[in-house]
Order: C-alpha cells, then sequence, then structure tokens
C-alpha cells in the first residue's frame, strides 16, 4: 500500500492513555532533589504549583484562559494525526490542564466556589491522563502556527511536565538522563575514557578515509571553537560528526569538546528551572575550563533552541568571559556558512562529489520554529549537494512536520507513540519519494536522525538519513573507495 | 410594573455596565500583570517592538494562522466578526444624538449583518456538534457563548418583525442610559426580552471565552521579538528571576573536582600539561586564525 494512502486513525478518546513513560526509582528522585513519589498530600502540591504556574506563566494562562476552542490546532498535531486520539489534540491536551483550572482557579471558580461544581475533580484518574499525555508532544510547536491567538502549547506541555515533577511524577529515563549529565556530562553516562578513546579512532578512521590528518581533540584549552554535540554523534552519527572535523580541517580553525558537557540537549527543562538551570550552568563551567574563542552547538535542534532562547536566562550571559569573541552561543550552520561566505572552503568543496544524491531537506521542528536559523543549512545544502529538494510546501519552512522523537520521549516504552507520531512526516516524505523521487532525507538534528533512521524502516520507505554536515563534509573530503586505501 | 421598569431599565444597565467594565479591567489587569519568564519567540520573529506590533495586528485582522488550518472556518469566522461588528454600529445609532452620517449610511450593511449573525452562528454550532473530535473536547462553555450571541440576535430579529419595536421609546431610553437621565420604560413586548439578554452578555462577557479577542496579545510565542538585545534583556528582566535558581549548590561533581580529575586523567597518559590547541593544531597542516564571526550571527 502507498504510503500517502496509509489510514488515519478513527477517532478514539484515550486511545494511547496506556502508553505512559515508566516512572523514575525513588533513589533516583532524591537524586534529583524531587519530592518522592505521590507524597501524602500530593493534591495540595500539585494544585499549589498550578497556582504558581499560573500566576507566572503568561503562556499557561493564555493557553487556559483565552483558548475558543475553535478546533484549528487538531489537524496540526501530529500525534493526534498519528493516533486518533482527542486528548493528544492540542486542545485536549491543554484542556487535560484547563480541568483543574475551571475547578480551582477560574474567575467562576473564585467567585462562586464549589457551587455547582463536580466534587473531586484531581483524583488519581487524572493524573494518569496528565502522566500519559503530557509526555506524548515533543513540544514542536506546529500547533502555535495554526491557532489565530497565538496559543504555545510547548508553554503548557512544559509547564505540566513541571507541576507533575513536583509531585514525584518524572519519566524513569528523563531522571537518568539528566543524573547522566551531572555524573559524566551526558545522558548516555559515558565516561571521558570512553569519549576520548572514540576520538582517537574516529582521527584515524578518518585519515584511512580521506588520507588527511585531522583533529578530533577533546578537553583542549583555547581552542577556537568548543563543540557541544549530542552524544551518540561520534559513535552512531559518526558520518556527521566527522563533517564537523571535516569543517575545522578545512577552516584551519582548531576545536575540542568538552567531557565536562558533551551533550547539547537539555533535559533538566522537563523537570524545572532548577534542574535546566543545572544543565546550563554547566555550558558555562564547560566553556571556563577550556577558555575556548568560540561556543558551537553541534546539529542538535532542543539543545540549540534551549541555549539561544533560554541559555543566557538560565546560566547567565556569557558577557564576562572576556577569551569569548562572540557573547552568543553560534549553530555549526552559522559557523559554517559563515567560513563558506567567506571562501574558507574555496578549492576544496566539490559538490560533484554527491552526484546521484538526491536528499530532501527536513528541518527539524526546533530550529525551524524555535531556532532562529533558515537561511543557514540551505546555504549549505546548496554548496554541498546539488540534487538537494525542500520538503512540500504545507510541511516545509517553518511548518515542518515533527519527527515525533524530541522533547524527551526517547524512552523504549514510547516506541509506538514516536511511530505514530512520525507518521504524518513520513507520509510527506513517502510523496516526495514518489512525485519528486528523492533518495535520501537529510536534516540537522540527531534526534531526528536516531528517529527517522529507526522509523522509516518501520514504514518501508527506503530512503536513507544524513545530516547537513555529512553532506558538506562528504563535498570537502570524500571517503576514498576501501581499494584505494593504504 | 412601574417597580420593574425601573429595575429593569434603571438599576440593572448600570449594574451590567460596571461588571462589563470591571470584569474586563481585572482580567486584563490580571493577564498584563502575569510575566512570561520564558523567552521563546517563534521563528521567523521580528527583531524590534515595531515588527511585533505589526505582526500582532497581522494576527488579528487576517488571523492567516486559521487560513493556513481551514480556509471555509476562516471565512466563517471572519464574517461573524464583522457581522459583529456592523451590529455594534448599527445598534450604536440609538445611543447618539444627533446620528453622524457615517452612522446612517451602515443602517442597511448592519441589518444584512444582523439576518446573517445567526445564520454563522448556527452554522459554528452545528459544526461543533458535527466534528467528532470537537464535540468530544467541547463543553458547555462553548455552546453557552454562542447560545447566547444567537437567542440576542433571534430576539432582535423577532422584534423586528413580529412587532413593531418602539423606537422612539428605546431611543429616549437609550439616551437617558448615556446621559445618566431617567426615562419611561419602553411598552412591554420582546424589547424586553431582548434587553435582558443584552445585559446577560454583558454581565457574562468578561469571565468566559469572549474575551479570547484580548487573549491573542498575550501570545509570548507572537509577542516576543527576537534580537541579540531581546534575548539579553530576557535574561535580566525581572521575570527571568521565576525560573533562575538561587546560587548553585555544591555538587559532589562540580568544575573544581572535574579540573582536578581532568588534570589526572592526562597526568595517566603521560602528559604532564594539557596541549594548547594551538600547539596542537601547528602539529597539523595548514592552521589558520580564524578572525571570528564578525557579524552578528544570531541577528
Amino acid at each position: 500500500m502507498a504510503a500517502e494512502s496509509w489510514p488515519a486513525p478513527a477517532m478514539a478518546l484515550g486511545a494511547s492513555a496506556d502508553q505512559a513513560c515508566l516512572p523514575a526509582q525513588a533513589n533516583d528522585l532524591e537524586a534529583l532533589g524531587l519530592p518522592e513519589a505521590l507524597p501524602p498530600d500530593w493534591r495540595q502540591r500539585l494544585l499549589g504549583a498550578f497556582g504558581q504556574a499560573l500566576e507566572g506563566q503568561r503562556g499557561l494562562r493564555q493557553a487556559l484562559e483565552a483558548c475558543v476552542g475553535c478546533g484549528a490546532c487538531h489537524q496540526s498535531c501530529s500525534f493526534h494525526l498519528g493516533t486518533g486520539d482527542p486528548h493528544n489534540t492540542p486542545q485536549g491536551r491543554a484542556d487535560l490542564a484547563r480541568r483543574l483550572y475551571r475547578r480551582h482557579f477560574s474567575p467562576r471558580a473564585r467567585l462562586l466556589g464549589r457551587w455547582g461544581q463536580p466534587r473531586d475533580i484531581l483524583d488519581e484518574d487524572l493524573l494518569g491522563l496528565w502522566r500519559a499525555y503530557f509526555w506524548q508532544c515533543t513540544l514542536c510547536r506546529r500547533c502555535t502556527l495554526f491557532c489565530p491567538l497565538g496559543i504555545d502549547t510547548s508553554l503548557v506541555t512544559r509547564a505540566c511536565r513541571h507541576i507533575l515533577a513536583q509531585v514525584g511524577q518524572v519519566p524513569g529515563h528523563v531522571a537518568r538522563e539528566f543524573l547522566g549529565i551531572l555524573g559524566s556530562g551526558n545522558g548516555q553516562g559515558l565516561p571521558p575514557a570512553a569519549w576520548t578513546a572514540r576520538h582517537q579512532a574516529l582521527e584515524e578512521e578518518l585519515l584511512r578515509e580521506t588520507g588527511q590528518a585531522m583533529a578530533c581533540p577533546v578537553d583542549e584549552q583555547g581552542a577556537d571553537v568548543l563543540l557541544i554535540p549530542s552524544p551518540q554523534e561520534p559513535f552512531s552519527q559518526s558520518a556527521t560528526y566527522k563533517g564537523y572535523a571535516k569543517v575545522f580541517h578545512a577552516a584551519g580553525l582548531s576545536w575540542t569538546t568538552s567531557t565536562y558537557l558533551n551533550q547539547a540537549s537539555n533535559p533538566g527543562l522537563w523537570l524545572g528551572p532548577r534542574q535546566a538551570a543545572l544543565v546550563g550552568r554547566r555550558v558555562l563551567e564547560a566553556t571556563r575550563l577550556l577558555k575556548p574563542r568560540h561556543i558551537v552547538v553541534a546539529e542538535s535542534g532542543q539543545g540549540w533552541a534551549v541555549l539561544r532562547n533560554l541559555g543566557a536566562v538560565l546560566a547567565g550571559g556569557l558577557a564576562g568571559e572576556k577569551y569569548l569573541k562572540a557573547k552568543e552561543p553560534l549553530h555549526i550552520c552559522q559557523l559554517s556558512s559563515r567560513l563558506l561566505k567567506e571562501g574558507a572552503f574555496a578549492g576544496v568543496l566539490r559538490p560533484q562529489a554527491l552526484q546521484g544524491v538526491k536528499p530532501v531537506f527536513h528541518e527539524p521542528c526546533q530550529v525551524a520554529r524555535s531556532g532562529g536559523l533558515g537561511q543557514e543549512p540551505r546555504r549549505l545544502l546548496k554548496a554541498a549537494c546539488l540534487g538537494w529538494l525542500e520538503m512540500p510546501k504545507p510541511v516545509g519552512g517553518p511548518l515542518t512536520l515533527c519527527c515525533g522523537a524530541g522533547g524527551g520521549l526517547n524512552a523504549p516504552e514510547l516506541y509506538q507513540v514516536r511511530l505514530a507520531g512520525l507518521m504524518p512526516l513520513a507520509r510527506a516524505l513517502a510523496q516526495a519519494q514518489r512525485r519528486q523521487g528523492c533518495t535520501a532525507v537529510v536534516t540537522m538534528c540527531a534526534t531526528c536522525q536516531d528517529q527517522l533512521g529507526e522509523g522509516l524502516a518501520h514504514f518501508g520507505l527506503g530512503l536513507t538519513v544524513h545530516g547537513v554536515h555529512e553532506f558538506l563534509g562528504q563535498a570537502l573530503y570524500p571517503s576514498r573507495p576501501a581499494e584505494a586505501r593504504p | 410594573m412601574e417597580a420593574l421598569g425601573t429595575l429593569v431599565f434603571g438599576i440593572l444597565p448600570h449594574a451590567a455596565l460596571a461588571v462589563l467594565l470591571g470584569g474586563c479591567a481585572w482580567r486584563l489587569w490580571g493577564w498584563a500583570a502575569t510575566p512570561e519568564p520564558w523567552p521563546q519567540p517563534l521563528t521567523p520573529a521580528p527583531a524590534g517592538r515595531a515588527g511585533v506590533a505589526w505582526r500582532f495586528l497581522w494576527q488579528a485582522l487576517a488571523m492567516p494562522a486559521l487560513w493556513r488550518a481551514n480556509p471555509i472556518l476562516w471565512a466563517l469566522v471572519w464574517l461573524l466578526h464583522l457581522c459583529l461588528l456592523l451590529t455594534f454600529l448599527h445598534h450604536l445609532r440609538l445611543f447618539v444624538q444627533p446620528v453622524p452620517e457615517w452612522l446612517m449610511a451602515l443602517r442597511a450593511p448592519g441589518r444584512l449583518a444582523g439576518h446573517l449573525l445567526p445564520l454563522l452562528l448556527l452554522i459554528l454550532l452545528m459544526r461543533r456538534l458535527a466534528g467528532p473530535v470537537l464535540r468530544r473536547l467541547s463543553v458547555w462553555e462553548d455552546y453557552l457563548a454562542p447560545a447566547l450571541l444567537l437567542a440576542l440576535s433571534l430576539s432582535g430579529l423577532a422584534m423586528h418583525s413580529l412587532e413593531r419595536p418602539p423606537l422612539v421609546e428605546i431611543k429616549a431610553l437609550a439616551l437617558g442610559l448615556v446621559g445618566l437621565r431617567a426615562a419611561p420604560s419602553p411598552p412591554a413586548g420582546l424589547f424586553w426580552l431582548h434587553f435582558l439578554l443584552a445585559l446577560g452578555l454583558c454581565c457574562y462577557l468578561p469571565w468566559g471565552k469572549l474575551m479570547h479577542g484580548a487573549g491573542l496579545w498575550l501570545s509570548p510565542g507572537l509577542g516576543q521579538p527576537d534580537s541579540l538585545r531581546s534575548r539579553a534583556a530576557a535574561a535580566t528582566g525581572q521575570a527571568a528571576t521565576l525560573v533562575q535558581p538561587g546560587p548553585p549548590e555544591t555538587s559532589a561533581w562540580g568544575p573544581e573536582e572535574y579540573r582536578a580529575a581532568l588534570k589526572n586523567r592526562w597526568a595517566g597518559a603521560g602528559v604532564h600539561r594539557v596541549m594548547g590547541a594551538r600547539e596542537r593544531a601547528q602539529s597539523l597542516t595548514g592552521h589558520r586564525q580564524w578572525p571570528g564571526p564578525g557579524g552578528d550571527h544570531g541577528r
């Protein structure tokens, strides 16, 4: 069956209510500084946290008080399209919080009290719905572009996750990822020795593949660039990671990574402001340890959006760090695009190396709607790959579809949810494959790469998945065929 | 009857107006006083305040987001708001004396709008009932607001078609309300119903979803500019203190411990001084000092 005619799942309320994350262990909660799961006074705590969020977060308040319920957002949400569950519409998701708002915080509740209201709305059932559905949203913000009032569901989801954390309702994988960063600089718990060994191996691979001695340094002080990658990049996405090394080599820039922080994305943002700031501060601390001239974020969607928009809020500005030449972090695509414009790759860049590859560009949601980037990756693609394509217009540019895996949905138990969230994008990719003959997907987010690599195979699409810098690296220093290697 | 007339036309309108103005002020104040600590402008975002104002105006007047979602719904909603505006202006002629020329010119479109209004409201109500997802997610308030408007507009239309509205008395009453003078009650009829429903709308409007028009201007995504300066301002602004935790707590694995561990590790590998990037790069070929971004990358 052609992918375009995959049937949309029928409407079913509560269809994915049982797709919840496994809860965090008690000792993890303690290490996080959060209360135990469901303390005896959890109702009061939850309502207290809810009231505080309403007072202090205009975005949450707008979503709960200004929504007209017009339903314009329903078809914009990948998770609603993929599961058919009304709770998974942006309206339905906010409605889970609005139930509490109506009962306890609305003007009516304040003026009339309990009169005419259900006695106890906050029960274990509602809590179960919160635990499921606020972890079936990737905070991709596509719905914001379809809401006539500009309501931002990501602020609702984030606020409600913070409220859940206040009663110890935290997914185990997020707790472990967060503690992994505090312990070893990355959510996967890779120790510095493994990171360094892998980088030595990468240097050898690069030499063998391209014939060039390229550095993949770790923990070096005073480099031009401190690269903040995703922890899986040197391992499962090494082609993209080698692309970074090739760019730095071609431009003659020194670079390094830090084993104090080798993860760009910030899982603390799903737990609370304090936890978000602990990870955010680590960027500053890693910078102070290594004193680079620039902080550069690799191809990571959430990592870039958070560091760019919230970095200064969470960690304080970089103005005091005199050794930095740019007082804000740069995205690797901004850096490469700038280098390209300055002619740093002149004479080296050969787009002919990628002849025959016809990739379609999937712009990650965090970059397209929260990242302030647009032209930079396209400029790089134009220079590196002659045959690249844009996504069809209704799902291209800022309207890009979510891959279904970001926003802390990377738990094994959420596999079905991720597949459902990927379905609309897979359908659009299938269309691009059939109509425009694309042979690959190129994206600029480690999470998108993981998800597309896993999910497109499930949907039976024979598309390979690449990073923008993988292509740029191939155009700079193509891999030699195996028989030409020493 | 006399006493009832005084209550309905003398006391209740002023009370309803007080509720309307007081309620709107209370809600708007509450919204304006709520900060948004997380800066998260919606890309592509304007860099300055003027751009943000244009963006809001464009959203409010043209509703591009609704057009994106559903062009038919966009047409219905746009027409509905136009009809509400025309109906409002149509009623305004009762409250001013002398009536300006332009208001008189709007009488015919106003009458047309009055006839379209119940039709549009009915279509939107039907849409809410017909869509399975929308019906599941709707609560009684989603029906109350359009039902109130529907009752209001139908009673107005019935007043004109079933009986002859006492326009002279109504005008005297309206002018009396504006000028805070007592006026005789209009004779009993459908006008009383229409008038009471209008008072009901005034009392309900500030508390329910009919305030959504003001809610648009609260949108953090649309309302935040995106520039180096705006990001720096967000970080140092009052709102940021809501999400910034206190001084860093001493963790078992802070930067100082890390620095010590790093030195140990390099020493263990036989390196007694961490090689500087420049030295290392010079050992490779073609090192070049990058002059820096030399421009406002992030805008």
